[in-house]
């Protein structure tokens, strides 16, 4: 039995050490019971290369995710994500075929896409209107600005072989590219972050109650703006590796990341209501969605049958995810409702 | 360690995975596990030591159907596993992803078409790791594999020569609108160049465009109508892409039969413009051969264990009108109507060129010319 370490004659209030498992244990099993599945089907799967390289074909929609989570924690939606992506990476390209320094040009990408952010948050915080509705429109237009500026061409920066292509494409060990390592550092901080500083819980709380918040002291408004910024500069980091790991950015590159994006931090378990968001779970949700695409082709399954055969894997994910959270919030209610135990002599 | 091979080097062993073996039903009682099973059951069982993957651009399109069935007769005259993946978008990193899952899988070749620029490091990795990589429909000339095509400035100009013609020749006068349905790609660029070089021959036609008409047939159509509504004047409207023959007929029957209708594919809707006079030509690209001749190329290279040369091969242009219809490549002559039935029966198609088939199977790179010739 566990001593709760109460003296005699103290408190009854028993102590119960438990060892939690963490809010994405549901979506972690479900990735993990396909990719077991997968890999006991058809072994090649579990390759490191096949793995390592499900990871990278997760990087730059799994940064984007992100980010979105911040948003839906604040109970908004960026639908601009993947043409701030698309825009930052052909200004950073446009700059290095002028003949800046790649480095330099890469961080004046990441700037650029959290200037994007900052006018999406301008317009969205001063007129007072959901992000979702300002974005639809910041969609077309950035998709139509990056047009012009590139021509509808693919942007091709010359001198490939300088530092910047080199790091950013390199695999360690001939495996994990930089650009994946990148994502997961990116990763664990904005999970920190959201977890463990005064802004992630202030994004939390204005996403749970904005009047409470309010009344607490915090700004709405900022932490709105914040978060868009904070969205456009991680679109904007995603697009200068893009375009330093693939070597081009094309005009269309982006246009259908945001059902993806969105879709993955849902899978994750960050709800739509706000208040809450899960950075790990995001970026499991990404992977589900990578490993059920990979999956498919393992499979051999026929190109007319995926499209249906991915909406219904996501769905079962879903439903296994919410399978255990419902069963772990029975069990919590009923530890709850038992009555205490006597006190141990 | 003995001689290892690139793709030794690169950890692409297509040696140790065939796709569509071993199919094992474990994890009954996991929900997600159980349709990844079922769906795993209507996949094509396979039994050849060969296995290709095929990524398309396009999900649920009448041209990419074609290609697809080309493909398919190939692998099936062949005797190799073929598996085609779609990537709806037209996404250049959706279709880069799914060629490398297909060499992951252990697919020993790859056709995909090229969607930009941002393919070309990762499917010249492939390239260097022994993956036979053939591109088809649209290329990039910086990616290290053949291509399958048409001549694509070639065929706009035959397109733009036609419709000037059919407009009265070089004394011809009015707008003539051209539509684009993806931007920058650059096949598509090239016969937009080759049309906008052939109206020159009239003076007194103001070329308008090329606009985005998108792709997708709602959105295709109403572009074309918005430009129309723009433009009642127009005497001609050109389009690049497969839907546009299609929304420029039922945009033509919708207000008179007053433009001159052109464009590409011969696909059945774009057939039926033809045929109920709402459309004048169509140019052909020969799907069948832009599916058909990237799997006998790679069934060739595998067994004989050899690269892919970096070259062009001619898919052959098509030309169809009301009166006439010439479906290159040497191909016997045929009806409207059998025009008409090919394009939505694959055995018919692959019936019609089996003559055609049976040279390739011979040797497939007898073809091949430089890779600059595609686009002069």
């Amino acid at each position: 039995m566990t001593d709760t370490g109460n003296a005699p004659g103290q408190s009854a209030t028993p102590v119960r050490r438990r060892f939690r498992l963490p809010e994405e244990i549901g979506v972690i099993a479900a990735l993990v019971v396909m990719i077991l599945f997968i890999g006991i089907a058809r072994p090649h799967f579990l390759s490191p290369l096949n793995l390592l390289t499900i990871l990278s074909h997760t990087t730059f929609q799994g940064m984007l995710a992100v980010g979105m989570v911040y948003l839906l924690a604040i109970r908004e939606i960026d639908l601009s994500v993947g043409w701030i992506f698309n825009f930052s990476a052909v200004f950073s390209g446009l700059l290095m075929v002028a003949g800046l320094d790649p480095w330099i040009a890469a961080a004046a990408g990441v700037g650029f896409g959290a200037l994007l952010g900052l006018f999406n948050g301008i317009i969205a915080v001063g007129l007072r209107l959901p992000a979702i509705i300002v974005t639809l429109g910041t969609y077309s237009m950035f998709q139509g600005l990056s047009l012009v500026v590139n021509g509808g061409r693919a942007v091709v920066p010359p001198n490939q072989d300088s530092s910047y292509f080199n790091v950013i494409a390199t695999k360690i060990f001939g495996l994990v590219p930089v650009a994946a390592l990148v994502f997961v550092v990116l990763a664990i901080v904005m999970h920190f972050v959201l977890h463990r500083t005064k802004f992630g819980y202030r994004v939390q709380a204005v996403g749970s109650n904005p009047e409470a918040a309010e009344l607490a002291g915090i700004s709405t408004n900022t932490i709105r703006l914040q978060t868009l910024v904070l969205m456009g500069a991680i679109c904007g980091l995603s697009g200068a590796m893009y375009i330093g790991f693939r070597g081009a950015i094309d005009p269309q590159e982006g246009s259908d990341f945001v059902l993806v994006v969105v879709a993955a931090v849902i899978i994750g378990g960050t709800p739509l209501s706000g208040g809450y968001g899960t950075v790990i779970g995001a970026v499991v949700g990404m992977m589900i969605i990578q490993v059920i695409s990979s999956g498919l082709i393992f499979f051999g399954i026929d190109a007319t049958w995926s499209t249906f055969v991915t909406g219904a894997v996501i769905v079962l994910a879903v439903s296994l995810d919410g399978l255990i959270k419902f069963q772990r919030a029975r069990r919590a209610n009923r530890v709850k409702l038992e009555p205490d135990p006597p006190a141990g002599p | 360690m003995g001689n290892r091979s690139p793709a030794d080097e690169s950890g692409y062993n297509n040696d140790q995975q065939k796709l569509g073996r071993n199919d094992v039903n474990t994890f009954k009682g996991l929900l997600a596990a159980t349709l990844l099973a079922s769906a795993a059951a209507v996949a094509p069982a396979a039994a050849q030591d060969i296995t290709l993957g095929f990524v398309t651009h396009a999900q649920g399109n009448p041209f990419i159907q074609q290609i697809i069935d080309g493909a398919q007769a190939a692998a099936k005259d062949l005797g190799v596993d073929l598996q085609v993946a779609q990537q709806p978008g037209s996404q250049a990193e959706g279709q880069l992803k799914l060629t490398q899952n297909f060499a992951n899988a252990g697919a020993q070749g790859v056709a995909t078409s090229i969607q930009g620029e941002g393919m070309t490091r990762g499917l010249n990795e492939l390239v260097d790791a022994g993956v036979k990589i053939v591109q088809y429909n649209t290329l990039s000339t910086n990616i290290n594999a053949p291509y399958v095509g048409e001549k694509s400035v070639e065929s706009g100009r035959v397109l733009g020569k036609m419709i000037v013609e059919k407009l009265g020749g070089a004394d011809a006068k009015g707008t003539v609108i051209v539509g684009i349905c993806f931007p920058g790609i650059q096949v598509l660029e090239n016969r937009s160049q080759g049309v906008q070089e052939s109206l020159k021959a009239a003076p007194g036609l103001n070329v308008l465009g090329p606009f985005d008409v998108k792709v997708s047939e709602v959105e295709n159509y109403n572009r074309w109508e918005q430009l129309y509504a723009a433009n009642p004047e127009t005497v001609a409207m050109v389009g690049l892409c497969a839907p546009d023959i299609a929304s420029l007929g039922k945009l033509n029957a919708a207000n008179g039969d007053k433009f001159v209708a052109g464009g590409y594919d011969l696909t059945e809707p774009n057939l039926k413009a033809i045929q109920d006079g709402h459309a004048f030509v169509s140019i052909g690209q020969s799907a069948f051969v832009q599916g058909y001749l990237p799997v006998a190329l790679m069934v060739d290279a595998i067994k004989n264990d050899k690269p892919l040369e970096v070259g062009f091969y001619d898919a052959g242009a098509q030309i169809v009108t009301a009166d006439t219809v010439d479906m290159g490549n040497g191909l016997p002559a045929i009806s409207f109507e059998e025009a008409i039935k090919l394009a939505g029966d694959p055995a018919a198609t692959a019936e019609y060129y089996k003559a055609w088939a049976d040279k390739v199977k011979a040797d497939p790179t007898a073809g091949m010319q430089p890779i600059a010739a595609e686009a002069e």
